[in-house]
This record gives structure tokens, C-alpha cells and sequence, in this order.
């Protein structure tokens, strides 16, 4: 995987960059950290990222994810534990987001599992997609590497979505981000980010109704952007892209079940 | 008494008055000479003198949108019309009922009482109606193209270096803020160095007209015959050309290109489809289409850039180096020198290297422009009243417009060209006996 680093010693500053991950780009900042902890957790970070990309891609053949859906449907499947721990937190965040989140995309009783772990795909149809779930699952455990690596000023830009601050900007008290209006450029809102995760999902002029209702199968053409900031970045990543097609009624229901998360919607 | 505010291009003034403010009016002259003619300090001058009376030649749907625009420019005063066809000279007439009415141009440019002429007559008259009238004493004001043929385009740059009078060609864009507006944009190296150019007109219609009588067909449908016509090159190419030598301040060199009747095989003779490309001496080239049996494209004039790209038809720009990477660039150029700011980083999911995936920037604050580009008359407010209005004031004046007629000359030429490379299937080098002294080649 191509990287590119540079750390600075005065300011013990570490900048890392992988130009294309999971389909965007993965962007690493700390501050404080001596320059061999920084890249040795940034080797970590990449490695992770690699293994994640190479499992969960459904555009490589050779990923996990594409024998799978390949074999349109399985019975008593065994599968990586991590792919095991993935589909579990996905399955609990279908129930936590009453469907919305939904990595079957609306076949989501077709599909079950053991209690060992084994997975049954009933339907032909039903194809396994984790690109709502993938980067923030990374982002997670991007977190738990650079805080056992004992960073205190961090900040991880994974595609614009999926934002990670740890700690504070060496001169302020905590990260500041902004979030332009994609249709014309001018600031919507800016974020004071400390110890949480921001994600952001929504429409773009040029990228459109990528996300679709499990239920009615319909894109979601709004002009619309959902941020949603969190201690949990998978909790954010998920929400952000659940909200995106909830109802009134359904966003003040799933708000309430993610009590530490900060919403908000713009209508552009 | 109620001062006189309303005016039709009173937003190019202030426009023009922020900028001179702004960048001490340097910049602004430098991009566009051509409005030194019509600040708002000089429209104020002349204020209490007498109106500019004009007369339009060729009252069909151009003529008679420039007769709207007439009515909203307080110093002008329309005073005479003239058409051979007689609906289009009364639909006219019931615009602007105290207006006297002519059937011949020649009785018209006889008339005392006449400062400037707008002429909107089919192509094939444009030439011969400018230089008659340029001849008669009369300010004049002409449709974009210069002319029907390249002999004739030398003819009227000819006269206009040797008359005292004014003359305008309707190059609307050139006094369309939001080109303007880009074209410092691109001057001030924000897309870079400018490394190539692509333009495209594309509409899905026939181009003609319902004719009530046979006999009037190519009268009424003269762009689809190339004795009144240069086709879509003259009609649509030539503003397209125009800003993409407005922007690299030069001329090409060489032109080739092909086309043909596609679709619309109802007995014209201008093609319904070209592509011509126009290369520069120093290798940069223009990509220039038209197609009117297929609107996917629309129309679009991409200047591109070695940072970023501007397409002057919509205003917007979008940059090679995207807003996630600047983002991070920002903060760690934070870090290194002591600043806590906001970064414009979140947003929806970036994907990298697809057109898709570059955010685009207004080139004027408040958004983007609609301009599809697929009205025949004109779109409101895309300069055509305000180049009409700096006519109106130069006839009280005199005082000629920098370049205007310089970079019609060139844009119509270059049509011309386009043409001759297209029916003779060759690549033409710019004749050098056509060549005037503005820009380099
Ligand atoms: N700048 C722009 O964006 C723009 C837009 C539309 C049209 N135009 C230009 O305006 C011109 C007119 O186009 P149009 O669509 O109005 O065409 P049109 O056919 O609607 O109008 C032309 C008029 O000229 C009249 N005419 C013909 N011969 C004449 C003569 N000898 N004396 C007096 N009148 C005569 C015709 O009867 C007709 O009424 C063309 O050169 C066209 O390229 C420019």
C-alpha cells in the first residue's frame, strides 16, 4: 500500500497519508508523540486498513466479503472471527436503528447465526455490504491503537466522513473543523471536537443517492447532510448514514437509544 | 424629484465600482479594458445630457429582446425601426409604438435624427449593414458574428481603424460578471497555468423556425443555409471561442476539424455536428463541439488548469488539490506556526479521482448560474444588456470600447476557419494577411 510520512522534531509532529483506502483517502495527524511510537502505530493503523480493505471490498473478487455473496446463499457458514464480530455489530445496530442501518439491504431476516458463530443466507438474493460500517469500524480501532500508543493530541481524517480527535490542537483546547455546504462551498456549521468522532453523510453535487432505504429500496436524492458527533465512531459512522433516510418520528426514537450522540441536519 | 436608479446592467456598475475599490481598479482593467468605457463615474457625467437615440435594424427575436433591454437603460431613446418583414416590424412597432418605421436600412441611416444603429439582422447583412452605416455617420451596434465571410471581417476591422464612430459587436460574455469575475480568477493563478481548453454547445432541437408560407423559408430559417449562415461555428462557437482567447491572450495558430449533418437531414446545408480543435503556437489546445441532437453535455467552457479547472458558463471552479488534502495541509501548517483554526475537512465521503468527486466553487458569492444554454433569443442578465448599455453610452460619448471589436474580429474568424477546416478536410495554419495587431499568435 502506497504511504506517504514526515515527521517534524520541534514540534514532535507526524503527519501520515494513505492516498487510497476503502475507496478514499486515510489521513493521520499527532502531536507530542516521538517520532518512532508515531510510526510504528501508523504501520499498525495501515496494516489494519490493508486487512480490513482486502476483507470487506465487494469490488475484489478475492475479499472475503465476495466469496461469500458469490455463493448467494450459505448454509451453516463458518467465517473469520473478525467477520463474525463485524456482521454481530451490524446486526445489533439494525436492531438499535429499527432496520434503517442495514447491511442486507432490507433481507436482513433472511440471514442468521449460531450461536458458534455459523452463518445461514437463506435467499439467493441477499448480498452482504458493509461500506456503511467499514470506516468507522476502522476508525474505532485506529482509536484504540494511537490511545494505547499513549497519543494525546491526535487527529485522523478518513475521507472527509469519518473524522477522529483525539485530545486537543497543541494551541487550543480541542480540534475545529468546519463543514462546507458541498453545493456551493460556504461554511454550514463548525464542530469543537474533543475525544469524539464527527461523521458526516449526505449528497453532493456530483455523488448522489448512494445511500438507499432497506425497506422501499429507493435512493435518497435529498439535499440533505446528517453530522452526527460521538465518543464511539462506529456509533457516529452508523447513525450518520441511518439518520440520512429516517422519518421524523424514527430519528427522536434512534437519537434516544444513542444518548451520548450529538445530531444535527442540514437541509441545503 | 425621484432620481434615477433603475437600469438594467446597474449590477455590472456596482459590480465594477467594488472591484475598482477593491483592487484599485488595476486588476479589473487589465482583465477587462473594455469597461473603462462605461464606469459608473462616466455613465454620471453625462447624466443631464441628451439620450443616445438608436434604431434597430431586424426586428425578429434578437432585435426585439434588445427592444426590452432598450426600455430599461435610462439613456437611451429608441427612435426608429426597420425590417423588410413586415409581422416582425409591427410586433416591433407594438413594443415601442412612437418609433418611426423603415423597410430599407439605407432611408434609415439617412435619418438626421439617429446617433447609433443595433443592427440583428441574419449573419450575411451584418458586414454590409456596419460598414454602410459606419459610412453614414451612425455609431453602430452589431450582432455577434463579425461577418459571413473572412474577406468581410477584414473589411469591417479595416473601417473601424479609420472611423471616429463606435461600433460594438455583441460579445455578451465579455460583460457577464461572472466571466469577468473568473477571468481574474484564472489570472490571479488560481487554476494555475492554463494548460488546455473545452467547449461544447449541445441542445436537442432542429433550429428552425415555423414558417407560415414555403416562400419564406430561407428567410425565416436563414441559419440552416450557408449563403446567410456560418451554422453553428458563427451562431454558437463564436462567443465560446472568444473567452478561450480572452483567457490565454492569444491566438491559435492552427485549426482542423470535421462535422457533418447527423440527425437533422430536412434539406439544410449547415452541419448539425462539429468538432474542431484550435491549437495555440506554444501547443495548448481548444476542444471545441457542438452537437444540437443530443443535450446531454449542455454547454460548458472549461478553462483547464494545471490546479484546478473554472467553466465560465456555469461560474464555478473546481481544484485539482481537493478541499480534504488542503484541510489537512491547514492544520499541519497550523501546527508548525502556533494558529487554533477551523478546517473545512468534514463533509460527505470523498472519493478520489473522479470528476464526481471535485467540489465546486462559485466563482461570484451566491451560488451558480442556470444558464443551460438552450434559448435561441438569450438568457436574462447574461451581459447583453449591459454591453448594450455601454453602446448606448459610448453613442453619447464617443468614446470607443477597448478590444471589443478586436476580440470579435478574432473569435469570428476562427469560426470562419473552423468551417473552411471542416468542408475541406484539412488543417489550416492562420492566414497571415488576416492577422491584426492585438494579442500574439
Ligand atoms: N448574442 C447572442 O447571444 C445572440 C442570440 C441570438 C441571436 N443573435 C444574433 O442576432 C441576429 C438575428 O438573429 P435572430 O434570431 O433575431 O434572427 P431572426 O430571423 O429572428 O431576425 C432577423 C430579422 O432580420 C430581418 N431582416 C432580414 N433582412 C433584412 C434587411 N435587409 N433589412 C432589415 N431587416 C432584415 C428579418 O426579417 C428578421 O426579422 C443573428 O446574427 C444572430 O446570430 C445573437
Amino acid at each position: 500500500m502506497q504511504t506517504e510520512t514526515e515527521y517534524i522534531r520541534e514540534q514532535r509532529l507526524f503527519h501520515g497519508m494513505v492516498p487510497r483506502v476503502m475507496g478514499t483517502k486515510l489521513e493521520l495527524m499527532t502531536v507530542g508523540t516521538e517520532e518512532d511510537v508515531a510510526r510504528n502505530t501508523w504501520n499498525e493503523i495501515c496494516a489494519d486498513a490493508e486487512r480490513l480493505d482486502s476483507m470487506l471490498n465487494r469490488f475484489s473478487p478475492e475479499s472475503e466479503i465476495s466469496k461469500i455473496n458469490a455463493m448467494h446463499g450459505c448454509d451453516r457458514l463458518k467465517i473469520s472471527s473478525e467477520l463474525l464480530d463485524i456482521l454481530r455489530l451490524s446486526i445489533d445496530y439494525w436492531y438499535r436503528t429499527e432496520g434503517l442501518f442495514d447491511i442486507t439491504r432490507g433481507r436482513m431476516t433472511e440471514l442468521s447465526l449460531t450461536d458458534e458463530g455459523l452463518l445461514t443466507i437463506s435467499s439467493p438474493e441477499l448480498t452482504l455490504d458493509f461500506g456503511g460500517i467499514a470506516k468507522g469500524y476502522l476508525q474505532a480501532r485506529t482509536e484504540a491503537k494511537l490511545r494505547r500508543s499513549g497519543a494525546e493530541c491526535a487527529f485522523v481524517d478518513f475521507g472527509n466522513s469519518a473524522i477522529l480527535a483525539i485530545g486537543h490542537h497543541p494551541f487550543g483546547d480541542s480540534w475545529r473543523v468546519s463543514l462546507p455546504n458541498p453545493y456551493n462551498g460556504a461554511i454550514l456549521d463548525e464542530f469543537q471536537i474533543r475525544d469524539r468522532a464527527l461523521s458526516t453523510s449526505g449528497n453532493t453535487p456530483g455523488y448522489t443517492g448512494h445511500i438507499v432505504h432497506p425497506l422501499t429500496g429507493k435512493a435518497n436524492v435529498e439535499r440533505k447532510i446528517v453530522s452526527v458527533t460521538d465518543r464511539s465512531a462506529l456509533d457516529a459512522e452508523v447513525l450518520s448514514t441511518a439518520l440520512m433516510i429516517a422519518d421524523e418520528g424514527q430519528r427522536l426514537r434512534i437519537g434516544r437509544s444513542f444518548p451520548a450522540a450529538q445530531i444535527k441536519t442540514y437541509h441545503l | 424629484m425621484k432620481e434615477e436608479t433603475q437600469g438594467v446592467d446597474l449590477g455590472l456598475r456596482k459590480f465594477i465600482k467594488e472591484l475598482g475599490f477593491i483592487t484599485g481598479g488595476t486588476s479589473l482593467l487589465a482583465t477587462a479594458p473594455w469597461l473603462s468605457s462605461c464606469t459608473p463615474e462616466k455613465l454620471e457625467e453625462i447624466k443631464s445630457e441628451k439620450k443616445a437615440r438608436v434604431a434597430v435594424i431586424g426586428t425578429g427575436s434578437r432585435g426585439q429582446y434588445h427592444i426590452h433591454n432598450l426600455k430599461n437603460i435610462p439613456h437611451a431613446e429608441l427612435v426608429a425601426l426597420c425590417d423588410i418583414y413586415q409581422p416582425n416590424l409591427e410586433t416591433a412597432l407594438a413594443l415601442c409604438p412612437g418609433a418611426k418605421t423603415y423597410t430599407d436600412y439605407r432611408r434609415l441611416l439617412e435619418d438626421k435624427d439617429i446617433d447609433g444603429v443595433i443592427i440583428t439582422t441574419p449573419l450575411h447583412l451584418h458586414a454590409p449593414i456596419t460598414l454602410d452605416a459606419l459610412s453614414a455617420g451612425k455609431h453602430v451596434f452589431c450582432e455577434k458574428a463579425m461577418a459571413r465571410t473572412i474577406e468581410e471581417c477584414r473589411a469591417v476591422y479595416d473601417a473601424y481603424t479609420k472611423t471616429d464612430k463606435v461600433l460594438y459587436f455583441c460579445m455578451q460574455r465579455m460583460y457577464d460578471e461572472k466571466y469577468i469575475k473568473a477571468m481574474q480568477l484564472i489570472g490571479a493563478g488560481l487554476i494555475g497555468d492554463i494548460v488546455g481548453m473545452r467547449c461544447h454547445w449541445f441542445r436537442n432541437a432542429d433550429w428552425r423556425r415555423p414558417v407560415p408560407s414555403p416562400e419564406l423559408e430561407r428567410h425565416i430559417n436563414w441559419r440552416l443555409y450557408k449563403e446567410y449562415s456560418g451554422g453553428l461555428m458563427t451562431e454558437l462557437g463564436t462567443h465560446q471561442i472568444e473567452v478561450c482567447n480572452w483567457a490565454t491572450h492569444m491566438i491559435p495558430t492552427t485549426i482542423c476539424g470535421q462535422g457533418g449533418i447527423v440527425h437533422w437531414k430536412d434539406g439544410r446545408e449547415v452541419y448539425d455536428s462539429v468538432n474542431v480543435s484550435y491549437r495555440y503556437s506554444d501547443g495548448r489546445i481548444i476542444t471545441y463541439e457542438s452537437l444540437i441532437s443530443n443535450k446531454f453535455n449542455g454547454m460548458e467552457e472549461q478553462i483547464l488548469g494545471s490546479k484546478g479547472t473554472i467553466d465560465l458558463a456555469k461560474g464555478v471552479y473546481y481544484l485539482e488539490e481537493d478541499n480534504m488534502i488542503s484541510g489537512m495541509r491547514q492544520l499541519l501548517d497550523q501546527v508548525k506556526t502556533g494558529v487554533f483554526a477551523a478546517i473545512p475537512t468534514a463533509g460527505p465521503s470523498w472519493k478520489p479521482e473522479l470528476k464526481s468527486a471535485y467540489v465546486p466553487h462559485p466563482v461570484v458569492e451566491g451560488g451558480f448560474s442556470v444558464v443551460g444554454g438552450e434559448s435561441m433569443i438569450g438568457a436574462a442578465q447574461d451581459g447583453s444588456d449591459a454591453i448594450l448599455s455601454a453602446f448606448c453610452q459610448s453613442c453619447i460619448t464617443g468614446e470607443k470600447a477597448k478590444d471589443v471589436v478586436e476580440e470579435a474580429y478574432y473569435s469570428t474568424v476562427l469560426c470562419l476557419l473552423g468551417n473552411t477546416a471542416m468542408e475541406e478536410n484539412r488543417v489550416i495554419t492562420f492566414p497571415e494577411e488576416y492577422k491584426i495587431p492585438y494579442m500574439k499568435f
